[in-house]
């Protein structure tokens, strides 16, 4: 297991510096000066003074050398400086923004895993009935939805037209430090509505269906006729012997699901005015923030890759028949 | 007596009668009422985005007196956003739903017809769809019959090159992409879309048909090829690949699914097609002002609700299809 765990590991390193190159290289592709997002107002009109000043900061020289110094501020966790939130340090933006989206994700995800897992296993033992069809209908509509337009309904219905929800950002308190934390933390519940029901609704058909598919898979094996046969209650049979089994594959695919979740909330985070870390990439993108691009794109990156070595981890740890 | 006669012959018609396994499935599919609906409401869909432009087009040459074809080019010209532009109504301040009107749902901000541009966006967002759907099938099948079939350092070349492009983030990657591809002319964004989903989400088409390739490389069919001493060219795409394509078919088909929603998703961010040429996506994106959200739902309304019922039936095409097509699927 170990072995295998540091045989991945090495694995993984060339596919991170390939991916960190793709990243650094299609930043540089990025239109703008980089001189002008690195010093904001004080850039100097005189273009000689701006030549002495690109040949300073190591502008001129070549792409791979540029790349190294990247990838060496990079480990040692400077993140340079954010253009578009007022030059405060990209690490600081980042640890802020992220928080933000975890809170939002890791509450959608665990209200989607809550409906979506009972749901997946009823419509799984009662195959083809009403149930297993309603629901066969709600997962379709999911994943055939786009998220954004969803949210726009819930907002016109709920924001505007009820004025019942705040319809976006993370608070209306616009000084946290000045109320107690309790009123502000209903603050951000409040605020989370939305979003979450959104997020929930549309993780949900997935999940349930993966669920449903994987479920059925073992209730086709042998083990759970033996099981019926023996007179075991029905109860026991699908949690104790049939959902425990479905479990397993199924914890690969929520493994997985995490980035998709947080790539997904891009979206979502825009139309909420959610101040998390997709907005932080599209505002860094439309305002040619390098910094906090790269920083961003390296932090999905990162969770993709992360997320498929706990799914290889967890599912030889949940099933002992796996062996490396 | 007679009828006893016919249905012996009619017996011995069937039992010496081939049917291809594309009629087979094709009654497995005609069974399937749901995906029946789905590929017919695909279809019609699709015929609307590109007759009912010209339907209202014809209407409002009776009352301009010309036809917007003729006035702002051909169907991919940005300026075919301008197209349905009626000229009486953005005069006055902008009108919109109004039961007197012959704009059917009404104008939108700038006094362009709501209905033409639902539909004209739709051309634009299903040639997305097909285009992005064709270029990931393309990439995927060959990178996954290569792979497959040559194994060795190629395979391993291209299975690494594919756990790359898998690894790295779809959005986030896609939306700096088009942001670099901005240089393209405006008129031109649909292809940045359709490269940007494209060059991204062949990985699992790519890795499907390579499985499939090392299982079929084995079988004594493929050996024979070899004895036959037929050229690879030929093994390749005359006895390999028909026996992949009904993997092909249905992940293209679900893939056009797949793009319309990126799509949309990009344009809403403002990172997909530039207006004024609209796409469904761009076309909800109006609702990010927050008085059109508010007050003109019929602006962003009906095409999100058109992308939800395009997206449902190809997807519903999609699994009819892979139900139909999966050999070892008896139902």
């Amino acid at each position: 297991m170990l072995k295998y765990l540091i045989k991945r590991f090495i694995g993984l390193i060339p596919i991170l510096l390939i991916i960190s190159f793709i990243i650094f290289f299609m930043i540089e592709l990025m239109p703008g000066d980089p001189l002008s997002t690195l010093l904001g107002d004080t850039m100097p009109n005189d273009p000689l003074e701006r030549a002495r000043l690109r040949e300073e900061m190591g502008l001129n020289r070549p792409l791979v050398t540029r790349y190294g110094d990247w990838l060496g501020s990079l480990v040692r966790g400077d993140l340079g400086k954010s253009s578009i939130y007022g030059y405060e340090d990209v690490s600081s933006v980042m640890t802020r923004t992220i928080r933000a989206s975890f809170i939002l994700n890791i509450t959608s995800f665990l209200l989607a895993l809550l409906i979506a897992i009972p749901i997946g296993v009823k419509s799984a033992v009662k195959k083809y009935s009403l149930f297993d069809n309603v629901f066969s209908v709600v997962v379709f509509l999911g994943v055939s939805m786009p998220s954004f337009f969803f949210a726009l309904i819930l907002i016109y219905i709920f924001g505007l037209n009820i004025d019942f929800l705040p319809i976006g950002r993370m608070t209306s308190i616009l000084r946290p430090e000045s109320v107690s934390r309790m009123t502000y933390t209903l603050d951000v519940m409040r605020h989370m509505i939305l979003p979450v029901t959104v997020m929930t609704f549309l993780n949900l058909a997935p999940l349930a269906r993966y669920t449903r598919n994987s479920m059925l898979e073992v209730l086709k094996q042998d083990y759970i006729r033996t099981a019926k046969s023996k007179g075991l209650k029905d109860k026991v049979v699908i949690y104790r012997h049939g959902f425990r089994n479905a479990l397993l594959p199924l914890i690969t695919i929520l493994t997985m699901w995490i980035p998709t979740l947080f790539g997904g909330a891009i979206i979502l985070e825009t139309v909420f005015n959610w101040p998390g870390v997709g907005r932080a990439l599209l505002r860094g993108i439309n305002g040619q923030d390098r910094g906090l691009v790269m920083a961003c794109l390296v932090f999905f990156a990162l969770l993709r890759v992360s997320a498929n070595l706990l799914a290889d981890f967890l599912y030889g740890v949940v099933d002992p028949r796996v062996r490396y | 007596m007679a009828e006893i006669k016919n249905e012996k012959t009619d017996l011995l018609k069937i039992e010496t009668k081939v049917e291809g396994p594309w009629i087979v499935a094709w009654k497995r599919f005609k069974k399937n009422k749901v995906s029946l609906a789905g590929g017919i409401l695909f279809v019609l869909i699709f015929l609307s985005v590109w007759i009912i432009p010209f339907v209202i087009d014809f209407q409002l040459q009776g009352d301009l007196g010309y036809t917007g074809v003729e006035r702002f080019g051909n169907a991919m010209s940005i300026n075919i956003g301008e197209h349905g532009f009626d000229l009486t109504n953005s005069r006055q301040k902008p009108s919109f739903i109004d039961s007197e009107s012959e704009h059917f749902l009404g104008t939108d901000d700038q006094g362009r017809d709501i209905l033409f541009r639902v539909f004209f966006g739709g051309r634009m967002s299903m040639n997305i769809g097909f285009l992005v759907a064709f270029m990931t099938m393309f990439l995927g099948s060959t990178i996954g019959i290569l792979a497959g079939y040559h194994g060795g350092i190629v395979d391993d070349l291209l299975m690494r090159f594919t756990e790359i492009v898998a690894s790295l983030p779809f959005l986030p990657i896609m939306m700096t992409l088009s942001f670099i591809m901005r240089w393209v002319p405006q008129e031109q964004t649909m292809f940045v879309v359709v490269i940007v989903i494209g060059i991204i989400s062949w990985t699992g088409l790519a890795r499907l048909v390579r499985g499939q390739v090392l299982s079929l490389r084995e079988l004594e069919f493929m050996q024979a090829t070899e004895i036959l001493g037929l050229s690879t060219t030929s093994r390749l795409f005359r006895h390999l690949l028909p026996n992949v394509l009904t993997y092909i078919i249905v992940s293209t088909t679900l893939g056009i699914g797949g793009a319309i929603l990126l799509e949309a998703g990009l344009s809403f961010l403002g990172l997909g097609v530039t207006p004024p040429a609209p796409s469904w996506g761009n076309m909800v994106q109006a609702a990010r002002t927050g008085v059109i959200l508010q007050s003109f739902p019929h602006m962003w309304v009906p095409p999100g609700l058109l992308i939800i019922l395009t997206v449902v039936s190809v997807n519903l095409l999609g699994e009819g299809l892979r139900d139909a097509l999966d050999p070892k699927e008896i139902r």
